[in-house]
């Protein structure tokens, strides 16, 4: 084993960094690339009201200074079910498990995010 | 101590914060070897052994953290009680069995802080009945939280985080000048996003929490756990969470479980007479929050 080693040329060793180099690469990529958990953030008139992770359904009546919405989660995918906005293309728009539904009349934004929630991401410690 | 212990300094030099973290270590371990419960050795077993026989000298941190939890006891007129080992030991959250509610009741009279006496000019402390047994562990970890704190400061570290399980004191603050970052943990966790109820930021004060999550288990839908009412001998059941934040650890320490046993009723108004800060989250799962404490809370709302 020693012997082989010492018979190796410049570019016998290159070859072999150039491996490490992905297999490090690599863990970093799917690291990344797999995403530690979506959150759906509901902001109304421009401040978060709500967080939840989008893998735990449940059902969410809201209620805005302009109209009372009721959002749902099910299934990894968020929709607004009910609304009293006049139009209700918040409604119309259906499922979805990532970007954004927007109801202008109630002034709410339903964001898909990836990755830990706000709270989460900054703390220093946790009491309990 | 037997759980998680964290220091956080903020200093310029590196060696400073070594040096200062390591004492800080140090100084909660001395801390903790005389005052625990189950070994033979302690301050606190000697006490122990000696009721309602002879008065104990001991030092003087120990005469200290004794006398803040009698002042405790008082205040929350014996909803916090430091004797009540007798109830304690007869508790195993290890095995779903409740103790015998004869058993319980025998040992009921012996938990009064009132029988507890202490002479300050000789760091004398003395259990007045027979098999009374005092057990600080409901304030030992904010006491803790404080003593390392203290030597931080004295070993020239002037902002830091001490964490001792849910025991948190902060002091000065991040660099920049920005407070620290705490979070209140969610007391009926369904997975890793709801681990956090809400969030809040904190500058010289220290917060602790008690929750009816930490040791328990759960009969015919009933949830025992570690948090018992001194007055019965039973699981308080009102509350689910207590968290106080208070200017010293040993105070919201103790005070969050004088809490937790009075209920959210009385617990607040026993909070805002302290003139402390407190989060309580209910059995039905409502939160309760100070007056002050109401724009500073970032909440994550879950059902």
């Amino acid at each position: 084993m020693k012997k082989s080693i010492k018979n190796t040329t410049i570019a016998d060793r290159v070859l072999f960094f150039v491996l490490i180099a992905c297999s490090i690469a690599g863990m970093v990529i799917v690291q990344e690339a797999i995403p530690q958990g979506a959150y759906v953030n509901i902001e109304i008139d421009g401040s978060l009201a709500y967080t939840f992770p989008l893998d735990s359904d449940r059902i969410v009546p809201v209620s805005t200074p302009d109209g009372d919405m009721i959002i749902e989660i099910k299934d990894e995918k968020v929709r607004v079910s009910e609304s009293d906005c006049p139009k209700k293309f918040c409604v119309s728009q259906g499922w979805i498990a990532k970007g954004a539904i927007i109801c202008l009349p109630n002034k709410t934004v339903i964001l898909v995010e990836q990755g830990m929630p706000y709270s989460e991401k900054k703390l220093d410690a946790i009491s309990g | 101590m037997d759980t998680y212990v964290s220091i956080t300094v903020v200093s310029e030099s590196e060696q400073v914060s070594q040096d200062a973290i390591e004492q800080a270590f140090a100084a909660i371990e001395t801390f903790g070897n005389r005052i625990n419960f189950y070994s033979d050795k302690s301050e606190l077993a000697m006490i122990n052994r000696s009721a309602g026989t002879a008065g104990v000298s001991v030092s003087t941190e120990t005469l200290d953290i004794i006398d803040k939890a009698l002042f405790v006891a008082d205040a929350s007129n014996g909803a916090f009680d430091p004797t009540i080992g007798p109830l304690i030991q007869l508790w195993n959250f290890h095995e779903p069995v409740k103790p015998h509610p004869d058993d319980i009741k025998n040992r009921l009279p012996l938990v009064n802080y009132r029988h507890v006496s202490i002479d300050k000019d000789g760091d004398v402390v003395m259990l007045k009945e027979k098999n009374m047994l005092l057990d600080l562990g409901g304030i030992a970890k904010g006491y803790a939280a404080d003593i390392a704190v203290d030597v931080l400061k004295k070993n020239g570290i002037s902002s830091g985080l001490v964490v001792i399980a849910g025991d948190i004191r902060t002091f000065g603050s991040k660099p920049g000048g920005k407070p620290w970052n705490i979070g209140i943990r969610n007391p009926r966790q369904k997975n890793r996003a709801d681990e956090i109820i809400a969030k809040m930021q904190l500058t010289d004060k220290a917060i602790s929490t008690s929750g009816d999550y930490e040791r328990f288990f759960i009969q015919d839908g009933v949830r025992y756990h570690h948090l018992l009412n001194p007055g019965t001998g039973f699981p308080a059941m009102t509350i689910r969470s207590v968290s106080i934040i208070a200017d010293k650890g040993v105070f919201a320490d103790a005070f969050s479980t004088a809490v937790f046993v009075l209920g959210p009723e009385k617990g607040m108004d026993l909070v805002n007479k302290m003139n402390m800060e407190a989060v309580i989250i209910d059995n039905n799962g409502t939160i309760y929050t100070t007056e002050a404490l109401k724009d500073k809370l970032y909440f994550e709302k879950i059902d």
